[in-house]
């Protein structure tokens, strides 16, 4: 997955550490300027800094090495994950989750829950770099249903997956009701799934994605990924919205 | 010039806030509002963190320093808390307007005497501004800043969602961007 890359952007080449500065601000006096810093102020500044606050600032002792937020959120070329490096990690993800559920059903509420996570950061993050790389004076979302739904069948999936989804649709059961489909989900196309769990999709990390972008667009929405398998495809999926009455209610307050 | 800026979840729970005064020398002071400025929580010179405040808190509890330094204290705090009220009021005319619109930032959307409020959707969480000076195109290059930092922070794995932000280096970033563009 694209998203994945923003955590390994390599950071960009400093040439001078504002950590090596200090010891020359606070010399004792201007005659030992051209001695050595003192080896006491050295020590002290390079104690390598305890706990969370790791992640915010730089360690010391690997000069390149920047704090997150000084990092810039740029999309770089090459940063995307190889489909074999996400099949392992994914295999693992499976794995671990299993052996801490019960049934099929919390296993995907476990998948979901991890797709929901990686979906609220993707919609920020996908909203931000359109900002910033159109440079429009006026960021915007989308705010109507079906251009939301359109923003994630493209725009979304196209970041996630590298294509866009194949379908949109309106379920004929429900005017609230909208299915996503897949004909050959690249997140899940080296799993089969055993036969005793028969109902288990493990795209169900998708749909917990799609909620997460869905939640953020403040579109509330239940939503469940379901092995639909034709002739053609036999690993089709469909990922199925079912929207909170809230949205359909502001939709009909909009349409007017 | 003062703003206070808050950061709140979509359950309305506070993530961050900060006071902080602006560096720029006032040329339009928001003369439209309908109320003199009457109110007692004129924006103060010093400039109020969540520490100072905590900090004069607590020294008026014990009352041991002097009566001009309990004063300005008292006032502090009172003016802070009725920046975090007005904020906090003021979400459900932003739940308003974003109904209606697709941007993100939605300026001037409510009014308490001297102060003006705007809002920024960065996703789920809204960035709230009281200000009380006019300046949309600082106040909307701020919220651009705030919303790459802001981004940054939630990237990070270690972060949970929607959990308070306590990073000094992020308090910092905010008070750069504020420099630059209010």
């Amino acid at each position: 997955m694209a998203q994945s890359a923003t955590y390994y952007n390599p950071p960009p080449p400093q040439s001078s550490s504002s950590r090596f500065s200090l010891p020359s601000t606070t010399s004792p006096s201007p005659s030992s300027t051209s001695s050595p810093p003192p080896r006491r102020e050295v020590s002290r500044t390079s104690l390598p800094p305890s706990g969370l606050q790791n992640v915010f600032t730089p360690i010391p002792g690997q000069g390149r090495n920047v704090g997150i937020l000084d990092r810039p959120l740029n999309k770089t070329r090459g940063g995307e994950v190889s489909n074999s490096a996400w099949a392992f990690l994914f295999a693992e993800i499976i794995s671990y989750s299993q052996s801490r559920v019960d049934s099929v059903t919390d296993l995907e509420r476990r998948l979901a829950s991890l797709g929901y996570e990686a979906g609220q950061r993707i919609l920020s993050l996908l909203l931000l770099r359109n900002t910033l790389t159109t440079s429009s004076k006026d960021p915007k979302r989308e705010h109507r249903l079906i251009p939301i739904l359109q923003f994630i069948h493209t725009q979304v999936y196209k970041y996630v997956f590298g294509k866009p989804a194949d379908g949109l649709e309106r379920s004929v059961e429900g005017e609230d009701e909208y299915m996503l489909t897949c004909n050959s989900p690249p997140l899940t196309q080296h799993i089969s799934i055993p036969r005793d769990m028969g109902q288990l999709s493990c795209e169900a990390f998708t749909a917990g994605l799609v909620e997460g972008v869905l939640d953020g667009l403040d579109v509330p929405a239940r939503v469940t990924a379901h092995t639909v398998p034709t002739d053609q495809y036999p690993q089709r999926s469909v990922i199925l919205i079912k929207l909170d009455q809230k949205v359909m209610d502001r939709e009909e307050i909009l349409a007017k | 010039m003062s703003f206070y800026l808050a950061i709140v979840s979509p359950l309305d729970s506070p993530l961050f806030q900060l006071s902080f005064q602006s560096s720029k020398p006032s040329s339009t002071p928001t003369t439209s509002s309908p109320f003199p400025s009457w109110s007692s929580f004129s924006p103060s010179d010093e400039p109020v963190s969540a520490r100072s405040t905590t900090q004069n808190s607590t020294s008026n509890g014990n009352g041991t320093i002097g009566s001009g330094g309990t004063g300005a204290g008292g006032q502090v705090v009172a003016e802070r808390h009725m920046q975090q009220m007005i904020a906090h009021a003021s979400l459900d005319s932003v739940e308003e307007v974003m109904e209606g619109t697709g941007n993100l930032y939605l300026k001037n959307v409510d009014r308490h005497n001297e102060w003006t409020v705007s809002a920024f959707l960065a996703t789920s969480v809204k960035f709230i501004l009281l200000h009380d000076i006019k300046n949309d195109d600082g106040i909307r290059a701020f919220f651009i800043e705030l919303w790459e930092v802001y981004v940054k922070v939630t990237l990070n794995p270690f972060h949970t969602v929607n959990t308070p932000i306590r990073s000094p280096i992020f308090e910092a970033k905010v008070r750069a961007a504020a420099k630059r563009n209010l």
